[in-house]
């Protein structure tokens, strides 16, 4: 076992920068592999063995590995999220969820639209504060992976897939309320279609979006323990 | 001889077996060790290994741990409770197979022979 030399270093990660990986996960998985192998040879096997591990990590394969990998985080958030709402909905929560909603369904009918929409954004509020604390804390954790890496100049930006597909999770409640609630009255469509059904409309969604964000928090809080965010 | 197709049905055992026995690893070396226990008999591949373990850790069998060691960052992989269960149940089946296998391969052999 041997100390590689700055030279070397240089000549790995601009080996590694080739491949085109934008993933913090695999970029200090890959690097880690390159250099822990050649630390255990000598100096004059240096560039044959370099050239043996590109064959084997080829730009293909990382691209391949890099397409497996984001499938299986979103996977896997979905997952941790249905299980956390399936455990959610023992039977004194359902009750007490069921009453929680028939009091907002009551409520919600007497106050005005203004006070509609802040039922619904006060979850949204929660999903936005969540997004922004793990894009710090993401950026915190991924500092040491970057450092590694000189990527001016390459075009590529590199992410924590974990972190991305979070933020994907947390950010896409916001679409929905613009497309379904801001953009039909923007279109006039609440004239059209009765107070009470947009009313129910807001409250499922504002139940959904409760359940949503509460998941998606405890899903982050189990996955920041162990991941890259 | 070419042993990659029977390798890859027992990988993830093979994985988690190790970490079973090993605590924490991280990827080069459970290629290593798995070259020193079958002395270079069997070697696994990059190809193989990593999307294998992405697998394990995305099933929630397996949890991860970074770590700075020296001027890099090495990802550790270890069992989860669930992944822990798994590993008996993975071995239990390894070991059916592969005494069913052995039954058929040598017809002679008595039932309930161990390998």
């Amino acid at each position: 076992m041997r100390k590689l030399t700055e030279e070397e270093l240089t000549l790995i990660q601009k080996s590694i920068i080739r491949k085109e990986i934008s993933a913090t996960e695999l970029l200090g998985e890959i690097h880690d592999h390159y250099v822990t192998h050649l630390e255990t040879l000598p100096v004059s096997d240096f560039h044959a063995e370099l050239s043996l591990l590109d064959q084997k990590w080829t730009q293909d394969y990382c691209k391949q590995l890099q397409r497996d990998l984001q499938n299986s985080i979103n996977k896997s958030i979905r997952s941790l999220q249905w299980q956390l709402a399936k455990s959610y909905f023992s039977w004194p929560r359902m009750i007490f969820t069921s009453i929680l909603v028939v009091l907002i369904a009551t409520l919600i009918n007497l106050l005005a639209w203004d006070f509609q929409l802040i039922v619904l954004l006060i979850p949204l509020v929660f999903l936005i504060a969540l997004g922004i604390i793990i894009s710090v804390r993401t950026h915190r954790k991924n500092k040491a992976i970057k450092k590694l890496f000189n990527f001016k100049n390459s075009g590529i930006f590199i992410l924590s897939f974990q972190s991305s597909n979070f933020i994907s999770h947390v950010i896409w409640p916001v679409h929905s309320l613009n497309l379904f609630i801001l953009a039909p009255r923007i279109w006039g469509m609440h004239d059209v279609v009765a107070v009470y059904i947009i009313n129910m409309i807001c409250i499922l969604f504002g139940a959904y979006l409760i359940l949503h964000s509460l998941t998606i928090f405890e899903a982050w809080k189990i996955k920041s323990k162990t991941s890259l965010i | 001889m070419s042993n990659n197709n029977l390798i890859k049905g027992s990988l993830q055992t093979i994985i988690l077996k190790l970490l079973e026995e090993n605590e924490r690893m991280y990827g080069y070396e459970i290629t290593q060790r798995v070259k020193e226990l079958t002395e270079g008999e069997i070697k696994i591949t990059e190809g193989a290994l990593y999307p294998a373990l992405h697998k394990l850790e995305a099933e929630g069998l397996l949890s991860t741990e970074i770590q700075q060691v020296d001027n890099r960052v090495r990802k550790y992989y270890s069992l989860t409770k669930d992944g822990q269960k798994e590993v008996t149940s993975k071995m239990s089946e390894l070991q059916g197979f592969v005494e069913n296998l052995q039954r058929i391969l040598t017809p002679d052999l008595k039932p309930g022979f161990n390998i």
